[in-house]
């Protein structure tokens, strides 16, 4: 019985996704150090630049260019620091990097640049109704784009 | 009588049971690999194109049968997903005659989405999210059928996997795991809840990854959507129930856009892990379904 209910779960534990294989090594460690705690923090960063804008777009603050050029000035520049931050090897320990940056690197750099160009389109814009289409491009083509493909879920519920 | 008469007579009867025990598995195996009749099809049934494709949509059906190079827009399938001890070829679903499903009468469709059973009695392995799309109506199933009837024919041979005893074992694990019938609204709840539990039960599938599963890997009900690790990547998958409780969503809109958007009007948490790509396919539902979708969820304590 108890082989038929591990067959079974091995069954059942087939990929719901097309998704990739196991990421290796991710036991013990409970705090991020090193480059994954350094790009962490240049893209919370990066979050904590983008969401005042995300208001804008609402409606939940009011349109403001001087700030919307500042944090875009801000994002920018952190993504382009946390472009540096991901040498070989830094898969391993506490991180939601997926290993997939170093297995296919030309596509992770190409979002990057991407993102970054975004960023600085969002730096110019000067009215009200061209900030939506500005902002959800950075957000799609940049944020989401990468993390869909580069990302591991969270660890903790 | 004497002791080895005894033996013998004693090797007779566990002989005897072991007979019957393999006869009754067989039995089981073929009763359980029955297709359904034609008369499942309901006599006064007539196909909404336009319903199939929004099922097409909600199901998330491109995700996984997305074609190779030039057919990425049509499930022509050809990828592979990785499951435990192998990997399982995604197969062509368009509707090519020798390659695809062009030959499937109806009920065959229909038998492969309520039952996971295939044209010649193969339990397809459930990475194919099946034990959810069971939940759908016979009337959706259909017209998700003439749906993909619509669909430009890809000539792509994708044989399934062979996985001989994997897709043994799973007539009867399916037999605990479907089930019973399909959905049926939840009498004293509005049209918009049932709508938004029906395409998160059924064709979304949003259990498949949400919801933990017990120790045999059937998705646990009294823990629905209650968080889950995940299954192809380490991590874990949110919880979708106490979203407003835990200030995660401010009100059904706030959910609706978040659904609607995702990390491109700044939500973070729904682009990793698969989720981004069933967010995009949900952005592309009738706005008054993704409301239901976050009706119902707001819903959820
Ligand atoms: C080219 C890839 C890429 C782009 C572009 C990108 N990110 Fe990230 N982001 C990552 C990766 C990879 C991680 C995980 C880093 C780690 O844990 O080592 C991450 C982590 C994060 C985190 C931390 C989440 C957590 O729980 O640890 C936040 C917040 C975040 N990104 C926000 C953003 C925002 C907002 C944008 C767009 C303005 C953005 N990112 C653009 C790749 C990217
Ligand atoms: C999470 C991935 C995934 C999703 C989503 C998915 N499928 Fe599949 N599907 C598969 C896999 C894998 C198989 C092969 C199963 C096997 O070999 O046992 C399959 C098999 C099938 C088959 C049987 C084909 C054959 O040749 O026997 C049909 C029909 C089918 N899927 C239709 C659909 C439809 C319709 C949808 C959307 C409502 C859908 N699938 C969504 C992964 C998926
Ligand atoms: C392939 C697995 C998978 C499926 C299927 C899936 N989800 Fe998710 N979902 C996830 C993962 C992983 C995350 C976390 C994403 C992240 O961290 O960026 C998530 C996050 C979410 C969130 C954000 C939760 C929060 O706390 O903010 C919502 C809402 C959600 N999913 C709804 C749905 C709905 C509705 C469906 C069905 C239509 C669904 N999901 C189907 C894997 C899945």
């Amino acid at each position: 019985m108890r082989n038929i209910a591990r067959i079974m779960l091995g069954i059942g534990m087939a990929g719901l996704l097309a998704a990739t294989s196991l990421a290796s090594g991710h036991e013990g460690a409970k705090e991020m150090t090193g480059p994954a705690k350094a790009r962490h923090d240049a893209m919370e960063t990066v979050k904590d630049h983008f969401v005042p804008l995300v208001k804008m777009v609402k409606g939940a603050a009011p349109f403001d260019a001087a700030t919307v050029k500042k944090n875009a000035e801000v994002i920018a520049k952190k993504l382009e620091e946390a472009s540096k931050l991901f040498p070989e090897g830094s898969d391993k320990g506490k991180t939601r990097a997926k290993p997939e940056i170093w297995t296919n690197r030309a596509e992770f750099d190409a979002i990057m640049k991407t993102a970054i160009e975004k960023a600085k389109a969002l730096m110019n814009v000067d009215s009200p109704d061209k900030l939506a289409p500005a902002v959800m491009e950075l957000g799609g083509k940049g944020c989401k784009a990468c993390h869909e493909k580069f990302r591991k879920p969270k660890d903790e519920m | 009588m004497g002791k080895s008469e005894r033996k013998i007579r004693t090797w007779h009867i566990v002989l005897g049971i072991f007979a019957l025990l393999v006869i009754g598995v067989a039995v089981a195996y073929r009763q359980l690999s029955q297709p359904l009749p034609e008369s499942a099809i309901p006599a006064d049934y007539k196909p909404d194109i336009e319903n199939g494709r929004i099922i097409y949509t909600a199901g998330g059906c491109i995700s996984c049968h997305r074609g190779i190079g030039p057919h990425v827009e049509l499930p022509a399938g050809g990828r592979k997903l990785k499951i435990p001890g192998g990997e399982i070829t995604v197969p062509n679903i368009t509707p090519d005659e020798k390659t695809g499903i062009g030959k499937w009468r109806a009920v065959d469709f229909l038998t492969a989405l309520r039952r996971g059973l295939g044209l010649d009695g193969t339990h397809y392995i459930p990475a194919f999210p099946y034990t959810s799309y069971a939940w759908m109506t016979t009337k959706d199933i259909l017209d998700l059928y003439h749906y993909l009837k619509t669909l430009a024919p890809v000539r792509n041979e994708t044989p399934l996997d062979t996985h001989r005893f994997d897709r043994f074992a799973l007539a009867f694990w399916k037999w605990l795991a479907l089930p019973k019938r399909p959905f049926r609204p939840v009498p004293g709840k509005s049209e918009e809840w049932n709508r938004g539990a029906y395409l998160v039960l059924g064709p979304g599938h949003c259990g498949e990854c949400h919801t933990p599963r017990n120790s045999i890997f059937i998705p646990d009900r009294r823990r629905w959507l209650a968080g889950a690790p995940h299954l192809s990547e380490k991590g874990h998958v949110p919880s979708l129930r106490g979203l407003k409780r835990r200030g995660r969503y401010k009100d059904v809109n706030d959910l609706f856009q978040a659904l609607k958007y995702g990390e491109s009007l700044g939500y973070e948490d729904i682009s990793s892990g698969g989720m981004g790509e069933v967010q995009r396919n949900i952005s592309k539902l009738p706005d008054a379904d993704i409301r239901a979708i976050a009706t119902y969820l707001m819903s959820l304590e």
